[in-house]
């Protein structure tokens, strides 16, 4: 399974959100009515959750 | 509501909470400038002496610069996002607004002249005024502590740290805003 689809659904969600915003967690605050830091920690969370699941296939390769 | 008391920057940063937090500290300035006390330190507010009306103003931004700068300097060094000073200000800005109350606080504070042996023979001789001082106390303090909270709130969400690492060095930027705003007010006056 690709690591995007292993990821929970409300990960993949906020990819969708991010992807829809242009890449930009200005806007991705804005609609999500939350600050900029707050968005960013969040990308963060995703980006790091995506490193530990791809992690196991980079080690089989 | 608990986010909104205790980690408001969850919806708050950047240039908003720098806007909100400088406002906030003008008004504070102003409590002071009327209750003739000092804000002297990251968290510390002294009644007694007596200065020029701009230093009433200027020390709360020494006091929040202090904070700001070492709290960006160690987010720089161990947060691996990539974080913006104009977040790491703001949020540290804005968690500066229960001073406010601790200034209000100062209302019940008695009248006591600036000579140290007259102040212990009042102390000595009137209990009511320990009393006094105790409930101010007892009134300071939650709001000292509520800062503090904020402070920390602020740096974790601006920053990206949660864990041993985020309170250590906050507590490291704690201890070094507290000597440097002591530094430089004491050599202002």
């Amino acid at each position: 399974m690709p690591p995007l689809a292993r990821l929970e659904p409300d990960d993949r969600q906020f990819i969708v959100d991010f992807v829809k915003s242009s890449g930009s967690l200005k806007l991705m605050a804005e609609k999500m009515k939350l600050s900029y830091p707050t968005v960013r920690n969040m990308l963060d969370e995703v980006i790091a959750r995506l490193n530990e699941i791809e992690k196991p296939l980079k080690s089989s390769k | 509501m608990k986010t909104w008391l205790f980690n408001p920057f969850k919806f708050i940063a950047g240039k908003k909470a720098l806007m909100l937090g400088i406002g906030a500290m003008l008004i504070t300035a102003i409590v002071c400038l009327v209750e003739k006390m000092h804000l002297d330190g990251v968290i510390d507010a002294h009644e007694g002496r007596e200065t020029a009306s701009y230093y009433y103003f200027i020390e709360p931004v020494i006091d929040w610069l202090c904070l700001a700068l070492p709290l960006y300097i160690f987010g720089r060094i161990f947060s691996a996002s990539s974080i913006r000073f104009v977040d790491v200000a703001g949020t540290s800005a804005l968690a500066r607004y229960p001073m406010f109350f601790v200034v209000l606080s100062g209302f019940f504070i008695p009248d006591l002249p600036h000579d140290e042996q007259k102040i212990i023979s009042i102390i000595q001789n009137n209990p009511q005024v320990v009393a006094q001082l105790i409930v101010v106390a007892l009134l300071a303090i939650p709001f000292m502590v509520w800062t503090v909270a904020l402070m920390y709130n602020a740096y974790s969400t601006s920053v990206n740290l949660k864990g041993p690492k985020a309170a250590w060095s906050f507590i490291a930027s704690f201890i070094i805003a507290e000597i440097l705003s002591k530094v430089i007010i004491v050599k202002m006056i």
